[in-house]
């Protein structure tokens, strides 16, 4: 074909891709959301839980300030200046103050409706207590009287009988004080939320935006800093501790762009030292420099204009081309020339073919991450080559006079078998024992110190991460809360839920069985209470509305189920977002302190219950993901083995497939070994240098076949893929480590065992 | 006179002290300061004590009071426990704080620490009892009547906005304590009446485990 004919639009496609991405807005094309990354999943509790994570949870500030003396005019005049910041702030959407009177703040609603909420569930304890009588009284109404006059007593024994017995929370069957005692049962032993210092003060922040957001997270920080300077120009010394999503995805942000300079510093280091060792004349790897940028121009180009939005993590692991493309260069740079040139450049494009193949599976993965990844490094590879194709020049390409003869490498071949067999059986030992386990946080970049004050600080604000949370769905919150409590039941009892004390679906049933006993049951209770000395009028609002609920509410879920909406809407600050609906969904959050497996086990007891913790049901997409990827894969990668033994013969097309098979093989068993478990990204690493290292094999026999050692292009080649990928593995983020070692193993395995079994597959060939 | 109340009205007193003597004239003040003096002296030489005493609560929406029975313990060594019997629970103060325990009926212990400051009542026992003065000062305003029939002495908060507890009155004859009433907001108050002491050298093994706070704790 006419070279110049291809040239010119090449040129003139290239450079209107420069001029696109010196005009691109990156911050917009630039997606640093690892979050986004994860599918929109169909499953309801999936979808509520990435609600909450968005809307209310990730949005959350946890902001402790620590430092208060005695000194209370001081003190108010502190928070005073804390409370005017916070105020001000576009950022914060609302502050809740966080304390001793938390749980009763939250059973205001509660107590406002007290006999809606809290009655039903008063109702059917007493009645089944009734039923359990031997010999059994003649009438409930008077029965149940007569007990919540003895319940009444014995608290007022008790010794919080004095702290509680307030009239916003007493009432005569006890119903908001037994709640509350609920709620405070919940919180952690020792120095939580009810009993926190004097000396520090919480507040719980709801951001505005996406703590996903850069602009969010730069606020937050100049926010906390100007707190901290209103706080000492008052002349008094306070810490400011704060924590959160937005805190620790900032974090982890800052350690990404950090990887990205370090990796690819690393990597292009690596590459040039490499180079210099292993080629004759290294500065000739110049004439690979064009190629390597129009790779990375076309690669972004093209994922920009493919996707809205490019995840920042296809950047970092975009850094892999450096390495990748590279190749094209090496191979028509460092060409062997006895007979002919070689490898051939028709060799080269079947290489660069396959491994567009190889990339190009991944284009079928439901992760956009995913999808991304392949669309970038496979329009890079094609730019890259069409770039060394057309920039170095024919006489560059076979210059003789430049080139050296390559010296063969000199180790005993028992030294050789006896390290490939080592490798070998290694890797099958490490096949033995696979685990493949996806973990969302993988994806990040950990920062254990953070972290670990992040966790410190909720516990300050009742969250304890030892407990696991359950999301309870259902179409209304009566049938939520009869599921959630049957949850408890399965766990002893254990836990804390809403089911603990709002009206669940069997009691609202009952309360309407019996319902005509329930007035005769108020009449009985006011006469019990007189006859007891107790003062009617104290609790005069409590029997005047028991006087009419029945008629109001005619024990209709409609009306349940409106006033427990009033109360999910009503829930602030750490407890909101702990009931609430989604289209027509409704939901509960509950906790229990249940280790892993028994939470596990748990969830799968009843399909309106998702285990909500440790963002275990996302790694359990993710997970799902991962078997998709590789069923898409292997099919993928047959039938580029397919198309390799049609164009080059059974016999040598299989020998080609084989090794990097073995290869992937020893890779994966190796790794399986290296990592604590293997992820989606081992799999992808196991693909990509599949890819790659089918190149060297295609080479390697074609050379064997023809009489040739391995050409030279293709050790100077696995030097350089070897130095960028390895480069990966000093990335902070766990997933990219493993895709590095994959990859570097895998094209070194492959060759090692080509270049060990020369002997054998001469004489095969 | 029973001799444990004697201590514990010195304990009290001389936490006092002070107070009292800003308060009467100079021949008053020598003279209960010479008494105090001789109290703190038999005070010391007991190094645990564990007084039965009778607590009535009276609340606005019931006629009658509540009676209930509890035990103070105080044992230099280890601080002061309020325990409720029939409850199960026990309130720990030390020089760590607060701490209150409760005893479930299938055993379960559960613990919750309180700082001092959480609870003005807790606070003010930790204070007398603990001889604390200065804390003592730091939360109440105290005035002393004398007449006939005995002495009194009336403690108020400082802070306005922690008035939950609105007062604590001591009322007592000559060196003993015949009553303290704590009255709170919403018209509740509470009574309490020591009783008969029962002599103690010190506390069991046993005992320390069941009333006063642990090391770790």
């Amino acid at each position: 074909m006419n070279r110049k004919l291809l040239t010119l639009p090449f040129y003139g496609l290239l450079s209107a891709a420069v001029v696109y991405l010196c005009f691109v807005d990156y911050s917009e094309k630039l997606e640093k959301d690892v979050s986004s990354i994860l599918p929109q999943s169909e499953s309801d509790a999936a979808r509520i839980a990435r609600q909450l994570i968005d809307e209310q949870q990730g949005r959350a500030v946890y902001l402790q300030i620590i430092g208060f003396t005695s000194d209370k005019d001081r003190g108010s005049q502190v928070e005073e200046a804390i409370d005017e910041r916070l105020g001000k702030s576009s950022l914060i959407q609302s502050v809740v103050k966080i304390d001793p009177d938390t749980n009763v703040g939250a059973l205001k609603a509660v107590g406002e409706n007290r006999l809606e909420l809290l009655f039903p569930k008063w109702f059917f304890d007493k009645r089944k207590q009734f039923e359990e009588l031997e010999p059994r009284p003649d009438e409930f109404p008077d029965w149940a009287a007569k007990r919540a006059v003895e319940e009444m007593g014995a608290f007022l024994e008790s010794p919080m009988a004095m702290e509680l017995a307030r009239p916003e929370l007493l009432d005569p069957l006890l119903l908001g004080i037994n709640a509350l005692l609920v709620m405070d049962e919940q919180e952690p032993e020792g120095d939580s939320a009810l009993s926190h210092s004097d000396s520090s003060r919480l507040y719980w922040l709801m951001l505005n935006e996406s703590p996903f957001s850069p602009s969010t997270q730069e606020s937050l920080q100049s926010l906390m800093s100007d707190l901290s300077s209103d706080v000492s120009s008052l002349d008094y010394r306070l810490e400011v501790r704060y924590g959160g999503l937005a805190k620790l995805a900032g974090a982890s942000r800052e350690r990404i762009q950090k990887d990205v300079y370090t990796i690819n510093l690393i990597s292009i280091l690596g590459v040039l030292v490499v180079a210099s060792l292993l080629a004759p004349n290294p500065w000739r790897l110049g004439w690979a420099i064009p190629s390597l940028l129009a790779g990375a121009v076309g690669a972004v180009t093209v994922s920009f204009l493919v996707f809205e939005q490019v995840n920042i993590l296809v950047l970092i692991i975009g850094s892999i081309l450096i390495g990748t493309t590279i190749d094209y260069s090496i191979h028509l740079i460092f060409r062997d020339h006895n007979t002919e040139s070689f490898p051939t450049e028709n060799l080269v494009l079947y290489a660069c073919l396959s491994t567009v193949v190889g990339f190009s599976i991944l284009l079928f993965a439901e992760l956009a991450l995913i999808r991304q990844i392949g669309v970038f490094v496979g329009s890079g590879l094609v730019v890259a080559f069409a770039m060394a194709r057309l920039s170095i020049r024919p006489r560059e390409r076979s210059n003789r006079a430049t080139v050296k003869e390559a010296k063969s490498v000199k180790i005993p071949p028992l030294v050789l078998h006896c390290f490939a067999g080592v490798v070998m059986i290694t890797g099958i030992a490490g096949l033995t024992q696979l685990d493949w386990k996806d973990d969302l946080r993988n994806l990040e970049a950990p920062d254990a110190e953070l972290i670990r004050e992040d966790v410190a600080l909720r516990e300050q604000f009742g969250e304890v991460e030892s407990k696991s949370v359950f999301i309870t769905t259902g179409s209304t919150y009566l049938d939520v809360f009869q599921s959630e409590f049957e949850l408890f039941q399965l766990a002893s009892g254990k836990g804390f839920g809403y089911s603990k004390f709002l009206p669940r679906r069997v009691q609202v049933n009952l309360l309407r069985e019996y319902s005509r006993e329930i007035p005769q049951f108020f009449v009985a209770l006011k006469e019990a209470f007189a006859s007891e000395g107790y003062d009617l009028d104290s609790f005069d609002p409590f029997f005047q509305s028991a006087a009419t609920f029945q008629q109001d509410t005619g024990f209709g879920d409609a009306f349940f189920e409106d006033r427990i909406q009033e109360l999910a809407d009503s829930l602030v600050g750490p407890m909101s977002g702990a009931l609430g609906k989604s289209n027509e969904m409704r939901w509960s959050l509950s906790s229990i302190g249940s280790g892993e497996d028994q939470s596990q086990s748990l969830a799968r007891s009843s399909d309106k219950v998702t285990l909500f913790s440790k963002l275990s049901f996302l790694n359990q997409t993710l997970d799902r993901h991962r078997e998709v990827l590789f069923r898409f894969g292997m099919i993928a990668m047959f039938s580029v083995a397919v198309v390799i033994v049609i164009v080059f013969g059974w016999r040598k097309g299989s020998l080609i497939v084989i090794y990097p098979i073995l290869g992937g093989s020893a890779a994966i068993g190796i790794c399986s070994l290296l990592f604590p478990s293997l992820n989606m990204f081992h799999l992808i690493g196991c693909f990509l240098g599949g890819a790659i290292a089918l190149d060297y094999s295609l080479f390697s026999i074609e050379s064997y076949a023809r009489g040739l050692p391995i050409p030279r292009s293709v050790w100077i080649s696995a030097g350089t893929t070897n130095a960028s990928f390895l480069a990966l593995t000093f990335s902070a983020i766990p997933v990219v480590q493993g895709l590095g070692a994959v990859v570097a193993l895998l094209s070194c395995v492959t060759l090692l065992l080509l270049f060990s079994n020369q002997s054998v597959l001469r004489r095969i060939l | 006179m029973n001799k444990l109340i004697v201590a514990t009205l010195v304990v009290f007193a001389t936490a006092l002290g002070s107070a009292l003597f800003g308060q009467g004239g100079p021949d008053q003040d020598d003279r209960i300061r010479d008494k105090l003096d001789e109290l703190q002296r038999y005070s010391d030489s007991v190094a645990a004590r564990e007084i039965p005493f009778e607590e009535k609560r009276y609340f606005p929406f019931r006629k009658a009071p509540v009676e209930v029975a509890g035990v103070l313990r105080m044992w230099k060594r280890k601080g002061i426990s309020i325990s409720y019997p029939k409850y199960r629970t026990l309130i720990i103060y030390d020089d760590k704080g607060v701490l209150m325990r409760k005893v479930s009926k299938d055993g379960t212990v559960r613990e919750r620490i309180t700082d001092i400051e959480s609870s003005n009542t807790i606070a003010l026992l930790g204070a007398a009892f603990g001889f604390d003065q200065v804390r003592l000062h730091q939360i109440f305003s105290m005035t002393w009547e004398e007449s006939e029939k005995g002495w009194k002495i009336l403690m108020v908060p400082n802070d306005p906005e922690e008035r939950k507890l609105e007062s604590v009155s001591i009322f007592g004859d000559k060196l003993q304590i015949e009553s303290i009433v704590l009255s709170f907001v919403d018209r509740k108050r509470i009574e309490i009446l020591p009783q008969e002491e029962i002599p103690k050298n010190g506390f069991s093994g046993a005992e320390e485990t069941k009333y006063f706070r642990g090391d770790s704790g």
